[in-house]
């Protein structure tokens, strides 16, 4: 499913307390809808699995932000 | 630190029972440990909460709370909801014999985080006096799925959940890996001579982030609780040398799965005489959901119970037991039986419940 890149999702998003969430990526969030990053993602763990995004949206996949967007 | 309000008319309790709020003032309480077999007065140590934040505390007969113990971490935690801020002091067990406490805890070594299991000792059960470390140096992570839940098990031997870490889940499999396994240890933490290879801890291999232990007397057997990544949370009964599939399967050797996850942490079965017969041996879970989703959710939450059939292959019934329908934070963690009914911490809230028959007439 398509997950809109509007206020409330970016309010809910915990992508930046993500073990993988690093340093380049600090003013990206919401990969489930954006899309991939063009940081170097380096895997130390995924909440995507606990966001209650995820949950919105029934999303049941993980690394957003290496895989890119939900579909 | 109060992360959420608390009122008791915010859970929903399955019909025949009720709610006692019995302790507050709790800083996100975690796991609760029984002692065994507590001394007759009021001030005699009655169960102990392990904090997630480095803190034990003890509650007395007369439900006064205690610190038993402070500043377990060397680290400080940054109350991040879900991520990081899930880690910390977690697991926690009585040991029988000298009162003494089993803690799991992550530490920060180097700059990397690491996994520990301490044992501390008291004089009278109400201040720790000491520590010593059982087993340290175990790779872990600033997350979920690090050192979880301690049991002792009928057989006098110290049972270890461990997560697999986060980062790398096919240490799961590695048999020179501790993490994703079950440990069994003696309790100074060496090799028991009767583990299926007695030349290591591990006990049974193939978990991701196994939350919740307790033992169930009608069989001898542990059972544990663990998460999976986006489906398949699940229990298991944990039999010695098995494979319980991860990162492959988490429905491997499983005797109950949820497709959708709903984050199991604390289990423990009805087995003395706290509830009605009928409810005799059917095992109690909390069921955490997201940790900090505010108000009505999908996920967590609850307490439900489920009864295994008598083959132990699956269920034969699932119901709801305690919901919070309210808007905060507030969600089920902990989770214990203790003599008089079953008892549960709200982690956000920093409180402690008891489920009780309800007194007739009420």
């Amino acid at each position: 499913m398509e997950v809109p890149n509007n206020p409330e999702n970016n309010a809910n998003c915990i992508c930046p307390n993500c073990p993988t969430h690093n340093e380049c990526m600090k003013n990206q969030k919401l990969f489930c809808s954006i899309g991939k990053t063009d940081c170097t993602v380096e895997k130390q763990g995924c909440l995507c699995g606990e966001c209650p995004v995820a949950s919105e949206y029934q999303l049941n996949d993980l690394y957003f932000c290496e895989n890119g967007k939900a579909k | 630190m109060k992360i959420a309000e608390d009122t008791i008319k915010d859970w929903w309790v399955f019909p025949g029972f009720e709610l006692e709020k019995v302790a507050t003032g709790l800083e996100l309480p975690v796991n609760i440990a029984f002692v065994p077999g507590p001394g007759q007065n009021a001030q005699d140590p009655f169960l102990y909460v392990s904090q997630l934040y480095g803190q034990v505390k003890v509650i007395t007969r007369d439900f006064t709370v205690h610190t038993y113990a402070s500043d377990l971490l060397n680290f400080k935690p940054d109350y991040k909801f879900p991520g990081s801020g899930e880690s910390g002091l977690i697991g926690i067990v009585v040991e029988p014999e000298s009162g003494d406490l089993f803690l799991s805890m992550i530490y920060e070594d180097n700059g990397e985080t690491k996994a520990k299991i301490i044992r501390t000792s008291s004089e009278d059960g109400l201040r720790m006096k000491s520590q010593v470390t059982v087993i340290d140096n175990i790779p872990s992570v600033h997350a979920a799925h690090q050192i979880q839940a301690l049991s002792i098990g009928f057989d006098e031997k110290l049972y270890v959940n461990l997560g697999d870490g986060m980062i790398d889940s096919k240490v799961a499999q590695d048999d020179n890996d501790l993490r994703g396994k079950i440990l069994r240890m003696n309790f100074d933490g060496s090799v028991p001579s009767d583990n299926p290879n007695p030349e290591s801890l591990i006990y049974a291999k193939g978990f991701r982030n196994p939350f919740g232990a307790t033992w169930r007397k009608s069989d001898q057997a542990l059972y544990v609780s663990d998460n999976g990544p986006a489906s398949n949370d699940r229990i298991a009964k944990v039999e010695p040398g098995k494979n319980y599939g991860w990162p492959e399967s988490l429905r491997q050797n499983s005797l109950f799965w949820w497709n959708f996850t709903q984050a199991p942490t604390a289990i423990a079965f009805m087995q003395d005489s706290q509830f009605p017969e009928d409810y005799y041996d059917e095992l109690f879970i909390s069921l955490f959901g997201t940790p900090n989703a505010k108000g009505k959710v999908i996920k967590g939450k609850k307490i439900v119970k489920i009864k295994i059939n008598e083959d132990n292959s699956g269920i034969v019934s699932y119901d709801e037991f305690v919901k919070y329908t309210g808007v905060g934070p507030n969600s089920p963690c902990g989770l214990a039986f203790g003599k008089d009914g079953l008892y549960f911490t709200d982690l956000f809230s920093g409180s402690l419940y008891k489920i009780k028959l309800k007194k007739e007439g009420n």
